[in-house]
This record gives structure tokens, C-alpha cells and sequence, in this order.
């Protein structure tokens, strides 16, 4: 079945480079220009996630997910936005966003998360082992294995690669990253999250004929068996 | 100084000083007027009991030589007229005599007479005259009284002075009003003058202290702390719009070349090279206005309903560990010594601009030796310092670092924006501190003064 997604984006340019891309990732897409139709659309529809820009004509961007959240509605809501700053960023949030990504944007990344979206909203269980393939988690001991042999790992590895494993097959971009594991909300200039992978991968992939741990050029990571 | 303005524009002194004119005025007759009936009870009190002694001597004659020795007793006196209010009037027994100063008094006051009483009538001069009359054995009648023409006198001296006085009074207090009314315009005039010369766009007036630590040079080091917060912003307002030119039109002219350059090339890897680029070029340019946008907001004061309580230690620790690895890969090292202090903070923002300053220690200096992220307290402040080995910046040139875009000519060939030390003060600034620069000897060292949360008023969360 295929997967549901509304954009609410006045600007038609935008609208339809979003609304292309996930077409051609196989989703069915329904477009709205203003707060009203979006509004309209998103209580009336089952949508899997809605792409919800801020700045919007009609009724703002902020005001309809206060509405729609009013009208119990759970739909995973993603805020597109060009005020970048943490204060807004937290207000977005706070009115029943579940994430918020910045203008402008790489179409990667706005992909990478509303796939990780509809992920947690899947039903997380209490899970006490992360696994792939021969690769062994155990939260409660924090004890990880690959094909049974013991990885050490340094308390930000371990969360880092946490974070990958309950992402598992997913693509898992560099600010992604930035903010679920180290919290930084910015650009830090440099290639430091390659850094940190790549000293991961070394750990998880050293004396393994297997890589695990794919690099994504110009996108991301992804922890899958299968690049 | 200036000339006077015109009286219109004068007019509030003048309100001022003739109102409290007019009140000392209305005071003053009120006080007179209580004076004057006071004085009026006393003086008749005083003069009956003279009519009475008087009228008991005379009385004594009368007893003594009989009706003649009292007729030949107030024709002496009124012969003699010693007092020129006294007032005499003798009618004998059988009412056929007559000696007096006055003219007679009316039958109606006289008539009734049958015991010594006090009485009070106008004679024919219009005078009031009081008497005590006393009815004699004999069955005549002797009045002895005064006319009341020392009462008026009185009056009229009570009034004399009470004018004379108020005059004194109302033009002291105009006086008064009109020199306080100069004073004050005076004062105001300094920091009009210093208004209209910001106004004429003059921004570096001050207005000047007198030292005196009174209102007015309360006020006068308000309003220049305030044109020193508005000149700060003002620069960078106009550091940024100057640098906006050069620092933005530059890396779009490049995109816009190597996009030409992508549209001539074959189409085959150069191609995409050269898109590559241009898109590495495009987010240089978005880094740029981002920061910029960033500095401004915080030069605003704009975030702040983001703060919250934060432990620095944690952020300190967090952004070690994230740029920990890039020290080490450009074989230096990054060391942590961080002490427990909580602080109203926007966390998010601080991460950035220990991150920002790491990231340049790293940059500039990483090959000369580790770096030491630390923190202490200090006279109820929190000082994060971040320290260099390198080349550090000399003194004279550290007031232009923390400039937007006030890139040192050295570090042209080090890729940079010359925004992070700018956005780092910006937002030092936001949280209530201060950010300076120092010699590590040799080196960089960059302190970050923040407010403890325990010296910060309660009611600080709800403000901003």
C-alpha cells in the first residue's frame, strides 16, 4: 500500500520539487497552498505525514497544528521553516511538531526524516537488545557484540551507534545525527560526524569481512546489511 | 548655552511659580483675617475693663461731693481731653443738664437704660462708640465709653502690613520658581542639545555628568549607557550591511560563474564537478547569512523566551566530546576541566559558540599544542575559557576580531566567514555576560563571562 503525504507549501516552485521527489519514491501525494485547504485536507484524509510549512498564507503554519492537534489528530508532522533559530525552533515544536527542519534544505534530508518519523511513530517497544545481523546491542548491560565478540565502545559511540541501530535500513543524515546524539543544533563547519563514523565503522567493521556502517555520498549513513 | 526660549514655551515655570504664589497668598490672608478677629475680642475685653476702672473713679466723686463734684469731674475731663477717643456723657437727676464730649446719644439706646450695662451705638460722625452706662442714684445717667476709630486703625494697619507682606511673599516665590524654572531647563537643555546633536546624526555624544550623582546625572548615565548599547548595535548593523556587499555579492558571483561554467561545459564529469562546487558555494553563502541573521537577533535581544536552567558542565562536556576527534585527527588534543555551575541559559546557542570557538582553536591553532576548554567561578560569574597555543591575536587588533567580518589579514588564506568570534560576543551578550579576548602567552585564550544563576533575581524567567 502506498504510503500518504500532504504538503502544505505556498510556494508552488517548492510544493512541487517536495511533492515530485516522494511521487517518485512511490508515495501518493495531496498539495495545499494555504492553512485552510491544508487544514481542511489533513483532518478530512488519512495521511502517514504531513510536510507543513510555516510561513503560509490564509492561516499560519503554527495555528494549524494548533488546530489540528485541537481536533485530536496524531499525524506525524514535519515543520518546514526559514526561522532557524532554536527559540523558534522550540515553538514549533511545543504547539505538535515532530520535527523541524530548516530552509533551505537538501530534498535527502527532508526524505531521511520523514522516513524516521514514520518510524517512531511505530509503536517503540521497550526493546532490551538492538540487532542486526550478527550485530548485538544490549541496552540494560550495554554490552555490544559482533558475531559474538565484544566491541568496546566509548559512551558516545555507544550512543551514536544507538541511534543507527534503531534506524537500522534507514538513510540517517549528518544533522540527524548532530542533533539526536551530541544535541547541536548547527552547522559545525567541518566534517566532524564523518569523524565520529568513521571511527565507529572502524570499531564495527575491523576484522569483519562485512562492511555495515554505508556512507551515502552527498546524503548520509546507513546501518544495513545491504548498502 | 542657549538664549532663553520664549515665554510660551516658558510657560511651565511660570505656572509653577504663580501657583505657589497664589497659595502662599491665600495662606496668608487666611492667617491675617484669623489675627485680626482675634484681635478684635481682646481689644473690646480691654476696653470695657478701662470704661469700668474710669467709670468706678468717677462714681467715687459722685459719692463723695455728690452730683457736682461727678459734673465737675467730667467737665475737667472732657475739658482736658487727654484721650482723643474717650467719650463723656452726664445727665443730671432731673434730666435738665447736660455735659458732653458728644453729640446725645439716641433716645431708643438711652431710654431703656435701668441697670449699668455695656452699650454700643453710631454717632453723628458715623463713629461707633461704646459705653458703659451707669444709671446714678440721683436718677441721672453717666456714659463713659470710647469711639472705636483705634479699632479701625488697627484694621487698617493689620491690612497695610498683611499687603506689604503678601507682596514680599509672591514675588519671592515667583522669584524662586522662576530661578528653580532656569535650573531645571538648564539641565534639560544639556540633554536636549545632546539629542538634537544624535538627531543631526552624531551618534558618539554623550550627555555630560555634573558628578553630583543627583537625578539628572542619573538619568544622563541611563541615557548614555543606552546610546552605547544603541551604538554597538548600530555598528554592527553596519558592519554587517558593508560586509553584506563584499561577503555575500562575492561567493553569488562565484556560484553564478561556475554555474555558467557548468552550462558551457560538456556534459560529462566537469559538468558535474562544477555543480558540486557551486552548490558548496551556495551553502558558504547560506552559512554567511544564517550567522549574520543570527548575530542580529541576538544583538536584538531576540531568544530569550528559549532560556532555560542549564548545567554548563554538561554542555561543555558534550561539545568536547564532539570535536574532540577533530583535534586529535589534526594531531592535537582537546582538554576538559569543567566545574558544576548552573546558568539561565539558551543551551542550544551556547553548544554553538563553544563549538565555534573550538572549531577555530582547532583551525588556526591545533598544530601548536592542545586545547583547554575549561570553566571556574569566579566572583559569582562563570568564566569559560578556551585556549590556544597558536599565534594568539595581538591587543591592538582584538577589538576588530570581535567584529562581523573582522577577519585578520593573516587568516586570509584559512577558510572562514569572520563571523564566529562576532556571533560568540553577540550571544555572550544575549545571556547578560561579557566575551574578551587574551594572551594565553603563547596563544589565544577567550574567556566567556556568564551570570550564575544564584545571583540572578527570581523573577528573571518571566522577563524578556
Amino acid at each position: 500500500m502506498s504510503r500518504k503525504l500532504l504538503v502544505v507549501e505556498d510556494d508552488a516552485d517548492t510544493r512541487t520539487y517536495i511533492a515530485r521527489g516522494f511521487e517518485e519514491a512511490g508515495w501518493t501525494v495531496e498539495r495545499a497552498g494555504d492553512g485552510r485547504d491544508g487544514l481542511y485536507l489533513a483532518t478530512s484524509g488519512q495521511f502517514d505525514a504531513i510536510i507543513l510549512d510555516r510561513n503560509i498564507p490564509g492561516m499560519d503554519g503554527l495555528s494549524m497544528l494548533k488546530a489540528l492537534r485541537a481536533a485530536g489528530a496524531e499525524t506525524p508532522v514535519l515543520i518546514l521553516s526559514a526561522m532557524g533559530q532554536v527559540d523558534e525552533r522550540v515553538k514549533g515544536l511545543r504547539v505538535g511538531g515532530d520535527d523541524y527542519l530548516v530552509k533551505p534544505f537538501a530534498f535527502s534530508e527532508l526524505h531521511a526524516r520523514i522516513d524516521a518519523l514514520l518510524k517512531r511513530k511505530a509503536p517503540e517497544a521497550a526493546e532490551a537488545v538492538l540487532e542486526l545481523g550478527d550485530l548485538r546491542m544490549d541496552l540494560i548491560s550495554r554490552h555490544v557484540s559482533r558475531a559474538g565478540r565484544p566491541l568496546d565502545l566509548l559512551p558516545r559511540e555507544f550512543k551514536l551507534l544507538e541511534y543507527l541501530l534503531r534506524r537500522k535500513n534507514q538513510v540517517v543524515t549528518r544533522t540527524m545525527l548532530l542533533e539526536g546524539v551530541w544535541d547541536y543544533r548547527f552547522d559545525p563547519h567541518t566534517n566532524i560526524i564523518d569523524t565520529h563514523v568513521s571511527r565507529l565503522r572502524k570499531t564495527l567493521e575491523t576484522g569483519f569481512d562485512r562492511p555495515i556502517l554505508h556512507t551515502l555520498r552527498g546524503i548520509g549513513y546507513k546501518l544495513a546489511l545491504e548498502p | 548655552m542657549n538664549a532663553a526660549p520664549p515665554l510660551a514655551r516658558r510657560r511651565t515655570g511660570l505656572i509653577a511659580a504663580g501657583a505657589v504664589a497664589l497659595v502662599i497668598m491665600l495662606t496668608g490672608a487666611g492667617a491675617t483675617a484669623l489675627v485680626d478677629s482675634r484681635v478684635e475680642g481682646l481689644l473690646v475685653v480691654e476696653t470695657e475693663r478701662t470704661l469700668e476702672t474710669e467709670t468706678g473713679v468717677l462714681l467715687d466723686a459722685h459719692s463723695g461731693d455728690g452730683a457736682q463734684g461727678l459734673e465737675a469731674a467730667v467737665a475737667r475731663l472732657i475739658r482736658e481731653r487727654r484721650d482723643p477717643h474717650a467719650v463723656y456723657w452726664l445727665k443730671s437727676a432731673a434730666g435738665d443738664r447736660v455735659i458732653s464730649s458728644i453729640s446725645d446719644p439716641p433716645a431708643l439706646v438711652i431710654g431703656s437704660i435701668r441697670s449699668r450695662r455695656f452699650i454700643v451705638w453710631r454717632d453723628g460722625l458715623g463713629r461707633s462708640v461704646r459705653a458703659l452706662a451707669t444709671p446714678l442714684p440721683s436718677g441721672g445717667l453717666l456714659l463713659v465709653g470710647k469711639d472705636e476709630a483705634a479699632r479701625s486703625e488697627l484694621h487698617r494697619a493689620l491690612l497695610e502690613a498683611f499687603i506689604a507682606t503678601l507682596a514680599a511673599v509672591g514675588l519671592t516665590a515667583l522669584g524662586l520658581g522662576l530661578t528653580l524654572e532656569k535650573i531645571l531647563r538648564r539641565r534639560v537643555d544639556t540633554i536636549a542639545q545632546t539629542a538634537n546633536a544624535i538627531i543631526d546624526g552624531d551618534l558618539s555624544q554623550r550627555v555630560p555628568l555634573r558628578g553630583s550623582g543627583d537625578e539628572f546625572d542619573r538619568l544622563a548615565s541611563v541615557l548614555n549607557a543606552m546610546l552605547v548599547r544603541i551604538s554597538i548595535q548600530i555598528a554592527t548593523m553596519r558592519a554587517v550591511t558593508d560586509s553584506l556587499a563584499h561577503d555575500l555579492r562575492l561567493p553569488l558571483t562565484r556560484i553564478r560563474l561556475g554555474l555558467e561554467a557548468a552550462l558551457a561545459a560538456p556534459d560529462d564529469g566537469g559538468r558535474t564537478a562544477a555543480l558540486e562546487r557551486a552548490a558548496d558555494q551556495t551553502d558558504d553563502a547560506l552559512r554567511t547569512f544564517t550567522t549574520l541573521i543570527d548575530i542580529a537577533r541576538a544583538d536584538a535581544g531576540v531568544g530569550r523566551d528559549a532560556f532555560g536552567w542549564t548545567e554548563s558542565s554538561t554542555i561543555i562536556r558534550d561539545v568536547a566530546e564532539l570535536f574532540g576527534p577533530l583535534a586529535e585527527d589534526t594531531g592535537s588534543r582537546l582538554d576538559v576541566e569543567a566545574v558544576e555551575a548552573r546558568i539561565w541559559a539558551q543551551g542550544a546557542l551556547l553548544r554553538q559558540v563553544l563549538g565555534n570557538l573550538i572549531h577555530n582553536a582547532i583551525k588556526y591553532a591545533g598544530e601548536a599544542g592542545p586545547i583547554l576548554l575549561a570553566s571556574r567561578i569566579t566572583d559569582g560569574e562563570l568564566v569559560i575559557t578556551v585556549s590556544d597555543r597558536g599565534p594568539g591575536i595581538a591587543p591592538e587588533e582584538r577589538e576588530r576580531a570581535l567584529r562581523p567580518f573582522g577577519r585578520l589579514e593573516r587568516d586570509g588564506a584559512i577558510d572562514g566567514s569572520g563571523l564566529g568570534l562576532a556571533l560568540a560576543s553577540a550571544c555572550v551578550r544575549l545571556h547578560g555576560g561579557r566575551l574578551f579576548l587574551g594572551d594565553n602567552e603563547p596563544g589565544l585564550k577567550v574567556y566567556l563571562f556568564l551570570p550564575l544563576s544564584d545571583g540572578l533575581p527570581d523573577q528573571l524567567p518571566g522577563t524578556g
